[in-house]
């Protein structure tokens, strides 16, 4: 494992990778997003083939603190912003960016606007949602949103995460995680509960099993939900010492899953020794659903909290904001206005 | 021009003849100054003519510090890294490693501003502000260059005191042009012919780099002939003195002496009559003071000369006579007229006087970053070994400058509070005014701030915080978040408020609006009274939904007799009573029906007394309850003959 930190003049919010451009390719493009600036940025970065820093390829001025980025299609991404705004942008074969739609007053307070905090996507529409408590449904070609969904009491929902083309699943500063069903009008299908009110900041599904949930919460406990049983999280496993900001679950290897927290630390959950002997986790053979260990996040071993945590990087004072993997490369933004880079992950 | 403050709150005014109207300016901040010019307001408008007035403008005057601009970010945020980590190092190191870690941090330090000097260079081929980029990788090199020097005086001491190699070393690394004129000579197609081939020859002897020269030479088309083998054999065998080299130093001067005087024999013999520039070659081995001056262009600055002239005079020299070398030295050049800033804190750095190089760098330097750093290094290097008392303090003003600059960046703050960590109290005490006053944005900056806040317990500030954010969150009419937020700061009189707002809501619309949150308040309920009373009749309403009437009934009456209600929500509990005194089967025991009854007697009680004063609001609610008092009433009664029948039988 080799880490690498790139120094980039601004504090990093968001990280993502650039999908690769086949379901069996590889990618070297990522996106940053910066928050807390005088003039906040969206930058497009390339990892080099050699052992060096990524360069930047292009950068382009953004209106407020990028919340949240996710890519929708292979080139378009919408970006979050903390002055209430989404923003769709085209992410070309050139690595250029071009802003393509903007929703500027998607989450608002009364009479002022109210920070977008998350954001999720089913490849054809976007779900936002914001500290004004909204849900928010937009259609990446129309101006006006498909539905919003508003919350009662404006709790801020600081996560949001698709489990199926129409189900969401948002979470709370209360530690609240509601499933709604976008095709009926109705009120959440279900509301699952953390226990004592601890903050859920981040959600991420599985990949292939997508009734699987994972919460990563304030303090600093990550917990696994399944969806088929909201009375109670499966697991609940403390790890980082403050809240955590992000949580992945690797796309082709899922048993490994990364999160990151204000604590400074980045954690390598591995729960692939719970699993059944299989071939070694590779990026190209184990999207297909048969193959490799299916239900290792739902095993007893992780169950009693059983399953080995690595620290990544080096310990780092300053909140660690964002994190994401692809391949066997894993990168992170920090608010030590850097980019850490980490290249065979998951090989140590 | 005179200045003086009109006694109007802080609004300076500023009059001089120069200025047609008077200029105001007002303290806007930390780094901040707005001012505008005086208008008077005269009765008659029609007095000036409106193209001529305009309108006012004000300006914002903010002091810009070359720290904020992107090429110095890379600079803070990689020394807030091996700053740390020397602070924890210092205090765990043992004394024998102590000098090595120190060495090693003020490395890190040079690294990283060699790195900042290589992103501007690759900057200046593409993008930006040319002027900017060029004072800014100015600025980097004088700073490398002094913290390079204060390196090899202060803190990498070798022992026996001898300095003249690390000072070679400094001077090769500083001044490259000898070693690009090289380069450029060796790749022209007859390097002898080239117009700069001796000045080469010249730079490379005079850094002591005899390998470069003996190259060059070697490539003179007369080099086979005896003055060039006399010459190769005189740089082949000038010995340099290394520390470990198990040369004594005593032993060292005599072979050196010796080698000096063969230079000077065979200069006297006339080895070098045939080609004059191989005599000056000569001259420099043989430490001739007059020509080693006339080669002054070649060395561009004092220190440079110095460096040559000690290598060839005196290569023993050690740390106590190197003043008087460096004041020949600038003599030479013109003497103190011509010494920039710059010379200034490298003459005060020879002259080992560490108070004056920190005041010197201070002014060559317009940003706290590199003094900070270097007191910081030089505070921990002498703590070792002198008592210089001034050290410490010094370093605590220089670093608490430093962060008062980072902080008053909006987007720098969480540097600011690391370094705050390691200055003592004064520094904590900072720590905690600075984020007690950071703007909060939104949420994420919010759980920032409590994270670093309660991360050095101030527990004070994270209370602060979460009030901000709850009476925010209230005002844009977010009870939920409110009273999370409440929760969260532990303020029992706040959330007392909101859940009186949610009650008194409830009463007028008859409904919760954040129902959701009062079903899983959990422990938190029990934070305030009023929170808990509604914690619980809320779970009153689910049990009624629920159809559990009995187990409702309970509760509700203690809800009454424990009197946790407010009491403009007494009437609400006792019409709640009303559809459970009526069912069926009685739920509501005789004892519970006293409890009951005496309320309403106290409500009715209250009412009445207070009827006449009362608001028009409540007397509308009033009225409206004793409406439904006689329906309560008879209720009561009724319910009551049941539950004594009731509990009869069933005790019989």
């Amino acid at each position: 494992m080799e880490v690498t930190k790139k120094y980039v003049a601004r504090k990093i919010k968001t990280v993502r990778w650039k999908p690769p451009t086949t379901d069996y390719g590889r990618t070297d493009v990522f996106i940053t997003g910066s928050w807390d600036d005088l003039d906040n940025v969206v930058e497009v970065w390339q990892v080099p083939e050699t052992e060096e820093d990524p360069s930047r390829l292009h950068q382009l001025p953004h209106l407020g603190s990028v919340n949240d980025m996710q890519y929708i299609t292979r080139d378009m991404f919408a970006a979050g912003s903390s002055n209430g705004g989404v923003k769709l942008y085209q992410h070309d074969s050139s690595n250029h960016l071009e802003e393509k739609m903007s929703w500027d007053r998607a989450h608002t307070f009364v009479g002022s606007s109210a920070p977008c905090t998350a954001l999720a996507t089913n490849g054809d529409q976007i779900a936002s949602v914001g500290e004004d408590g909204n849900l928010v449904i937009l259609n990446p070609n129309q101006k006006i949103p498909i539905r919003t969904i508003e919350s009662v009491g404006g709790c801020s929902v600081y996560a949001v995460v698709y489990v199926r083309a129409s189900e969401v699943v948002t979470a709370n500063m209360q530690g609240h995680l509601k499933l709604w069903d976008l095709r009926s009008a109705q009120s959440a299908r279900a509301t699952l509960l953390s226990p004592d009110q601890i903050a859920v900041c981040d959600l991420a599904s599985h990949p292939t099993q997508q009734h699987l949930v994972a919460a990563g919460g304030e303090d600093g406990a990550l917990a696994i939900w399944d969806m088929r049983n909201t009375s109670q999280p499966f697991t609940i496993i403390s790890a980082h010492s403050g809240p955590i900001s992000e949580v992945r679950f690797h796309p082709g290897a899922p048993e490994h899953v990364f999160t990151c927290g204000l604590d400074g630390q980045l954690i390598h959950w591995d729960a692939s020794a719970s699993a059944r002997p299989t071939h070694i986790p590779s990026f190209k053979n184990t999207r297909d659903p048969s193959g490799g260990s299916i239900n290792v996040w739902l095993s007893s071993d992780v169950a009693r909290g059983a399953i080995e945590t690595v620290s990544v990087i080096p310990y780092s004072p300053l909140p660690i904001n964002s994190v994401d993997v692809e391949g066997s490369t894993l990168i992170a933004g920090s608010d030590n206005e850097a980019i850490y880079m980490v290249r065979q992950v998951l090989l140590y | 021009m005179s200045a003086f403050s009109k006694n109007t709150s802080r609004t300076w005014s500023i009059q001089d003849p120069v200025i047609t109207n008077r200029m105001h300016g007002i303290i806007g901040g930390v780094s901040s100054l707005l001012v505008f010019p005086h208008k008077d307001h005269y009765k008659d408008d029609r007095e000036y003519p409106s193209a001529v007035e305009g309108k006012i403008k004000l300006y914002q005057v903010e002091s810009f510090s070359w720290l904020w601009s992107r090429q110095a970010r890379k600079l803070i945020n990689e020394a807030m890294g091996t700053f740390i980590s020397l602070q924890d190092a210092v205090k765990e190191v043992e004394p024998d490693d102590y000098k090595s870690v120190l060495v090693k941090k003020c490395r890190e330090y040079r690294s990283m501003i060699q790195a900042c000097v290589e992103d501007i260079t690759m900057c200046r081929e593409c993008e930006g502000d040319q002027e900017e980029l060029t004072a800014s990788g100015q600025l980097l090199y004088k700073m490398e260059l002094i913290l390079s020097l204060i390196e090899i005086l202060f803190i990498d001491k070798k022992p026996g005191g001898m300095i003249l190699g690390q000072l070679l070393m400094w001077i090769r690394s500083h001044f490259t042009q000898c070693i690009e004129k090289k380069n450029e000579v060796m790749e022209s197609d007859h390097p002898h012919q080239h117009s700069a081939y001796w000045e080469a020859v010249y730079g490379s002897v005079l850094q002591g780099r005899m390998e470069d020269a003996r190259h060059m030479l070697s490539n003179h088309p007369f080099a086979d002939t005896d003055p060039f083998l006399s010459i190769d054999e005189l740089l082949r065998k000038m010995p340099f003195y290394q520390v470990y080299g198990g040369v004594s130093v005593a032993e060292f001067t005599v072979r050196w002496q010796h080698w000096q005087s063969e230079c000077e024999r065979r200069l006297q013999e006339g080895h070098y009559s045939t080609c004059h520039q191989l005599q000056t070659v000569c001259k420099i081995l043989c430490g001739d003071q007059k020509t080693i001056n006339n080669l002054i262009d070649l060395m561009d600055t004092w220190y440079h000369l110095m460096v040559s002239t000690l290598l060839f005079t005196c290569p023993t020299v050690k740390l106590f006579r190197l003043h008087s070398a460096a004041q020949d030295a600038i003599a030479c050049v013109g003497g103190e007229q011509s010494t920039t800033p710059l010379d200034h804190v490298l003459l005060a750095a020879m002259e080992a006087d560490i108070l004056q190089v920190i005041k010197e760098c201070q002014q060559v330097l317009d940003n706290t970053w590199f003094t900070a750093h270097v007191t910081d290094l030089l505070c921990h290097t002498m703590g070792q070994t002198t008592d210089q008392k001034f050290l410490p303090e010094l370093r605590e003003s220089l670093l608490l400058d430093y962060v008062s600059v980072l902080v008053s960046h909006c987007s720098l703050w969480q540097i600011g509070i690391l370094y705050l960590d390691h200055l003592g109290p004064s520094g904590i005490a900072m720590s905690q005014t600075v984020l007690q006053r950071l703007p909060l944005t939104d949420d994420s900056r919010a759980h920032k701030i409590i994270q670093m806040a309660s991360d050095r317990n101030f527990d004070s500030v994270v209370v602060g915080v979460c009030r901000v954010m709850g009476r925010r969150a209230l005002s844009q009419g977010r009870l939920g978040s409110a009273i999370w937020w409440g929760v969260r700061s532990r303020d029992a009189a706040f959330t007392s408020h909101l859940a009186h707002q949610i009650l008194q809501k409830y009463v007028v619309e008859g409904r919760f609006e954040s129902s959701q949150l009062l079903d899983d308040l959990g422990p938190a309920m029990l934070l305030s009274d009023t929170l808990t009373f509604l914690g619980k009749y809320r779970e009153f309403h689910m049990m009624y939904q629920d159809g559990n009437f009995r187990d409702a009934a309970v509760l509700l009456v203690s809800l009454i007799s424990s009197k946790l209600a407010p009491e403009y929500f007494w009437p609400v509990l006792l019409l709640d009573a009303l559809p459970l005194l009526k069912s069926e089967e009685p739920v509501i025991s005789a004892e519970q029906t006293y409890e009951l009854m005496y309320c309403l007697h106290n409500l009715h009680n209250h009412a009445s007394k207070r009827g006449k004063q009362s608001s028009l609001e409540n007397e509308a609610t009033c009225s409206a309850f004793l409406e439904k008092e006689i329906d309560l009433r008879l209720a009561l009664s009724n319910n009551l003959a049941r539950a004594i029948i009731h509990e009869g039988s069933v005790d019989n």
